[in-house]
């Protein structure tokens, strides 16, 4: 089949307008004129990182290299190559203390259990390192992963703002290029970097490419799968992204509350997180 | 005579009618500074757009004291102003036009989108007429953001022999592949359709600034009944642009293109009337 059926291309310059704004109202809208973020080395979060030096200036950014002693080396040099190419001072904080002393209690985990527990640390340690910079938390989660539900819950999906989360894959490569980002780091292999040899595709067991164009015809056009398979796309690919699609559901919702009063939060208690902003 | 009409492109707070009002005030202030005629705010413009739950808490009743205020000022410039309205029931979206001291239009918003990201019919009342009303500069019409894509609603203030079409919106970015947001190209479209074809003067006030994840885009204009675009706002920032609209291109392009005197209302009415009676014998 052909590689390419669908165009995701972008305006970058609008995309990137919108989510600057977006950055810059939703945060000081609370209050808030700072960013606090991992910075792994990789496409999305130096993306968010560029957005968010645009958005709020390089002395509102506080980027984080937040490594485990696997960490691939080269992400420490890549993560420190987009700090500095943005004026921004990187801080490395070691998790593996962290994470050693709790598998030291669970030594049986398996490779994902410590891959999850290395993602929520992180997500504790900038959190942390927000209030201690009366900062939000900017998360650099994307389309694909949230609709694959390729990510840890509550580990890198939290966050107070999600800039790229509208945004495939395959975009992001095409607005990281268009912007310029360092060709090393947007022509990188992705991958979540928690075991040593971890790529998302190999994972996943498919590629961005096809997976994103399937996700679009899904999601954003509301092809079926038959139509979808008709489009040239293979029938056993399209059911494993739907699969994926629907089982991951509960990652990109609230946890259901128990509905015991006339009036629920999440049911029938309704308000925008920008109530009275 | 000709007159200069302004549009403040405004992003209001979710909610905080007091901060809103006071932006209107503000805003209002340049205007008369600009010595503008009648300045129109966009949709729910003392409220904010996604009320959900709020639309009950906040919803203002036309004896509001901030609308009296309002009702003051008109005496030297005439106001659009939206907001919701309360009623026994849901509110209303409405749209004031408030001119001489008086509220000299109240529009409902008639079409109410429900669907994919949007919730009006959940929240809020259906309005159930759209009218034209005179205004000091000549006949007016009022509609709001989604009554526009229903072509009857453009059709009918035409017919009732609206020169000026006040069109107020909300309209979250959508799409962001083409070269300008989308549905801004689609909408302008649709604009110099009704500017030209159903020959009005049309001033088209959205609102900027972010609810949640929603970005409006802004983008107001001005069109001529030539469909040409006179004033254009920016995209995605708050601004007040003018226009000095002239009854005599009007009464021009009306003469030129007499697609009003050739309208045959009867036989429209006559096909409506066929086929509302075969849909409802089936």
């Amino acid at each position: 089949m052909k590689e390419k059926v669908v165009d995701l291309t972008l305006n970058t310059k609008l995309a990137v307008d919108v989510i600057v704004r977006f950055l810059r109202e939703e945060t000081g809208k609370f209050g808030f004129n700072k960013l606090v973020l991992g910075l792994s080395g990789g496409v999305d979060s130096s993306l968010v990182a560029y957005l968010s030096v645009e958005a709020l200036g390089k002395e509102n950014v506080f980027p984080y290299f937040l490594p485990y002693k696997s960490t691939d080396p080269q992400s420490e040099i890549d993560a420190l190559f987009m700090a500095e190419t943005l004026g921004l001072s990187l801080r490395k904080i070691d998790i593996t203390p962290m994470i050693d002393a709790y598998f030291e209690l669970e030594p049986e985990a398996d490779k994902v259990r410590r891959g999850n527990k290395m993602a929520r640390e992180r997500m504790a340690i900038l959190f942390d390192q927000a209030m201690a910079h009366s900062a939000m938390v900017v998360g650099s989660s994307n389309k694909t992963e949230l609709l694959l539900g390729y990510s840890t819950w509550y580990g890198d999906m939290a966050c107070s703002l999600m800039p790229i989360g509208d945004l495939y894959k395959t975009q992001i490569w095409q607005m990281a290029k268009d912007l310029g980002l360092p060709p090393q780091i947007v022509k990188k292999v992705p991958t979540a970097d928690l075991w040593p040899g971890q790529t998302d595709e190999g994972e996943l067991g498919f590629q961005y490419l096809l997976a994103d164009q399937i996700l679009y015809l899904l999601v954003d056009e509301r092809l079926s799968p038959v139509e979808v398979e008709k489009k040239g796309f293979s029938g056993d690919l399209i059911e494993r992204i739907v699969k994926r699609v629907e089982r991951y559901q509960f990652k990109r919702r609230m946890p259901p509350i128990c509905k015991l009063s006339p009036r629920t939060i999440g049911w029938d208690f309704n308000y925008l997180r920008d109530w009275g902003k | 005579m000709p007159f200069k009409v302004g549009i403040a492109q405004i992003g209001p707070r979710l909610g905080d009618v007091d901060f809103n009002f006071q932006k209107h005030l503000q805003y209002i202030k340049k205007a008369r500074e600009e010595n503008i005629d009648l300045l129109v705010f966009p949709e729910l413009s003392l409220t904010g757009y996604y009320l959900q739950d709020l639309s009950r808490e906040i919803a203002l009743s036309l004896d509001d004291p901030r609308l009296k205020e309002l009702l003051d000022v008109s005496r030297e410039i005439s106001l659009v102003v939206g907001l919701a309205e309360k009623s026994e029931g849901f509110p209303y979206i409405s749209a004031l036009y408030l001119e001489d001291g008086e509220i000299k239009h109240v529009h409902r918003k008639v079409h109410l989108p429900t669907h994919g990201m949007f919730e009006d019919a959940k929240y809020f009342a259906r309005g159930d007429r759209i009218r034209a009303f005179d205004s000091r500069f000549g006949r007016m019409g009022l509609l709001i953001c989604r009554d526009a894509w229903h072509l009857s609603s453009g059709y009918i203030l035409a017919q009732d022999r609206a020169r000026y079409l006040i069109l107020i919106n909300a309209s979250p970015v959508r799409g962001v592949r083409g070269n300008v947001p989308d549905p801004d190209s689609m909408l302008k479209n649709l604009f110099t359709v009704y500017a030209y074809y159903l020959n009005f003067y049309l001033f088209f006030a959205h609102r900027v600034g972010f609810e949640d994840g929603l970005a409006y885009y802004g983008g107001s204009v001005i069109v001529n009944p030539f469909g040409q675009i006179e004033a254009s706002g920016p995209y995605f920032q708050e601004a007040l642009i003018t226009g000095i609209v002239d009854e005599g291109i009007w009464l021009r392009k009306n003469s030129l293109v007499p697609l009003r005197r050739d309208e045959d209302l009867g036989m429209v009415l006559k096909e409506l009337e066929r086929i509302s009676y075969e849909r409802e014998s089936g």
